[in-house]
């Protein structure tokens, strides 16, 4: 944003020590870097570091360069500015205005003439008057800082231009990356756009969850991220689902963790890995459930298997266009049921399923849903246990599957790891 | 591309595999030691493993005729109990003949198990947390060998005549990354912190020390039988145009002899 303004004459002469009449046409800030402990934002797309080596505002830049800190440190900044006119004075004051009345002190700085009417001066690395409130998450969307220059000793003040920073503060300084876990930008995004001025680390996690809770996640830029829509996705890295915006449950379970992880929250024990418990029925292990909706017709294979009597097959379960389940034959129907992340009916046919437990409950960030017992997820959330096996060897073998929609059957068992 | 674990050296040749970071998919690959690594023979593994967390590497090792892995990838068809996989060698096929690494996972996870991964199942039934579960597991002397552990609790399995046989619960060392490997007609364990063992059905005795300032933790390990010489590589040190046998030379410092 360029703001003009015209400078008369006549306020120029209230600076008596370079009082001349001039006019300027603009004064515009060309680059701005935040410095300080500011943290730095992986890009989603695995393409590096914000600002890594580059201003984070730069007027001729139409994205600008996120920013994060962590709460109760103080942000610091440079300017570089240009204007021009027929003739400038020696020097210059300028002020930064922040939100939440922080300044960047006002600093009297060198005019310099770099060609025939052109002229520029720097703001020099300077800290705030004032730091982020401790332990508050903030989302500045953006950070706008007023420019303000005075060319009488601070006497008179005028808004010369502004820069633009969307800026996240988190609560604490973020956990340490991993192979799976890195400070990417729609981290911060999600975390602190839902918990603006939320301090307690109970009120931040139940801010995160609320953004899940409406099964619409969105990326910094506003892209939904789904959960298998279409069906056919292989992702289950969190870097895969930010890259890609179409993943598996493990990546939603990754990425409301990440968000609180990005916070300096810590918690233990909060990656669940549930599966059935595996046990035997007509000889083979219980190793499938069915996510609601499955409408249960005909049993074809009662004689195989009394307890679970409903059979289907397949060779390639999700062919092109990968937009549907693909049996051979189906005694059981995939149905529109629960709605998961962006996606009105995501797989739903698992060995496996990952959620998160954090603080004595159980998140299902998939499906924006959570259970206050281990107990309530198959009752509330299945039709059917299966099991399946496998004729013939690689990519044409027929896997036969069998159900029951008695949910007595079998019962979930899990185990947890640290994210 | 993340080379996994272990490059094994023999008659010449060596094998290695490779995890998609994205995917968690395998790729093998084999070639002459006198060749650029990575830039022979590279094909499609259906198993992988999963990243992050206790960054457990696959456990696989290869015979004659097959490749043997234990695919933990995250896949919510992908069932840990049926996790051991044997797969022909000459079954795997350039990754040109897949559209998509989807394609791999799916025959992936519908594959035959080799053995029930009743070690892991042991594991899953004693310890909530899973935090420090590492495991790995070898084809040695026409058996399939697992060692696992957890919370400090080291158990020694072999798969034979399609049963699974568990030693007793040893608690000598705390839980951490290790691998197995053949040496002289032994079962060897080196563990992440370079210390090395000799692994049976009952015990795991210790028969070196670490080495001081060595952690395996950024390296690979290459179990070279050509020379019969467990050594280390830095994984800085895989240079892509240099032979693997030129960057062995240069760079690798033997962990055990």
């Amino acid at each position: 944003m360029i703001r003009f303004f015209t400078l008369t004459a006549a306020a120029a002469l209230l600076h008596t020590t370079n009082a001349q009449d001039f006019t300027y046409s603009s004064i515009e800030v060309e680059t701005a870097t935040f410095a300080g402990p500011t943290l730095d934002i992986r890009k989603d797309d695995g393409s590096g570091i914000y600002a890594d080596g580059i201003p984070h505002y730069d007027v001729s830049e139409t994205e600008q360069e996120p920013v994060a800190y962590v709460s109760g440190t103080t942000p610091e900044i440079s300017a570089n500015f240009t204007f021009m006119c027929a003739d400038a004075p020696d020097s210059i004051w300028v002020m930064g205005v922040a939100p939440d009345g922080m300044n960047f002190p006002a600093t009297k700085v060198e005019i310099t003439n770099v060609g025939a009417g052109e002229f520029e001066f720097s703001y020099p690395n300077t800290t705030a008057d004032a730091g982020f409130t401790p332990d508050e998450s903030r989302y500045f969307g953006p950070f706008s800082i007023g420019w303000d220059v005075s060319f009488d000793d601070g006497t008179t003040w005028r808004n010369a231009d502004s820069t633009k920073n969307v800026m996240y503060v988190t609560h604490d300084t973020p956990m340490s990356e991993n192979s799976d876990f890195q400070h990417w930008r729609t981290i911060f995004d999600i975390s602190c756009r839902n918990t603006d001025g939320e301090s307690t680390e109970s009120d931040i996690i139940a801010g995160i969850w609320t953004d899940f809770q409406d099964q619409e996640m969105l990326n910094w830029q506003g892209d939904s991220l789904k959960y298998y829509n279409p069906m056919y996705t292989f992702n289950t890295s969190l870097a895969s689902l930010l890259m890609f915006n179409n993943a598996q449950c493990y990546t939603f379970a990754k990425l409301f963790l990440a968000t609180i992880k990005i916070q300096g929250i810590v918690r233990t024990n909060n990656y669940v890995y549930i599966t059935p418990i595996g046990n035997t029925v007509c000889g083979n292990s219980v190793n499938r459930f069915l996510v609601k909706n499955w409408e249960f017709g005909t049993p074809s294979a009662s004689g195989e298997c009394a307890a679970f009597p409903y059979k289907n097959t397949y060779t390639s379960l999700l062919p092109f266009p990968y937009t549907a389940y693909d049996f051979d034959t189906e005694d059981v129907t995939d149905q529109v049921g629960i709605y998961g992340q962006g996606s009105a009916n995501p797989s739903s046919f698992f060995n496996n399923h990952q959620i998160c437990y954090i603080d004595g409950v159980y998140y299902d960030p998939s499906y924006g849903v959570s259970f206050p017992t281990f107990d309530d997820i198959a009752p509330t959330a299945f039709d059917g246990w299966g099991y399946r096996y496998t004729i013939g060897w690689g990519p044409g073998s027929i896997k036969h599957c069998l159900f029951t929609d008695d949910l007595s059957e079998s019962s979930l068992t899990s185990t947890t790891t640290t994210y | 591309m993340i080379i996994d674990r272990k490059i094994i050296i023999e008659n010449g040749k060596y094998h290695c595999v490779s995890i998609d970071p994205l995917f968690q998919i395998g790729t093998y690959h084999t070639g002459s030691i006198d060749d650029t690594l990575l830039t022979s023979q590279s094909l499609a593994l259906p198993a992988g493993r999963m990243l992050g967390g206790n960054d457990n590497e696959l456990a696989w090792d290869i015979n004659e005729k097959d490749i043997f892995a234990v695919s933990t990838l995250e896949h919510p068809l992908n069932d840990r109990y049926e996790a051991i996989k044997k797969i022909p060698l000459d079954s795997l096929q350039d990754w040109g003949n897949y559209k998509q690494p989807g394609d791999v996972i799916l025959i992936s996870v519908d594959n035959y198990m080799y053995a029930p991964n009743d070690p892991y199942r042991y594991i899953a039934q004693r310890f909530k947390s899973l935090d420090t579960y590492y495991f790995d597991a070898v084809y040695f002397k026409e058996k399939y060998w697992m060692v696992v552990t957890c919370q400090n609790e080291w158990t020694v399995w072999y798969f034979e005549n399609y049963q699974w046989k568990q030693s007793s619960v040893l608690v000598p060392y705390q839980s951490c990354k290790f691998t197995l490997f053949e040496k002289d007609d032994e079962m060897h364990m080196v563990m992440e912190s370079s210390a090395v063992y000799k692994v049976t059905e009952k015990k795991i005795e210790q028969l070196q020390i670490a080495k001081p300032q060595k952690t395996l933790n950024d390296g690979i390990l290459v179990l070279n039988k050509d020379v019969n010489k467990l050594q280390y590589l830095d994984k800085s040190h895989l240079d892509k145009e240099k032979t693997l046998s030129e960057i062995l030379s240069e760079f690798s410092t033997i962990l055990y002899e």
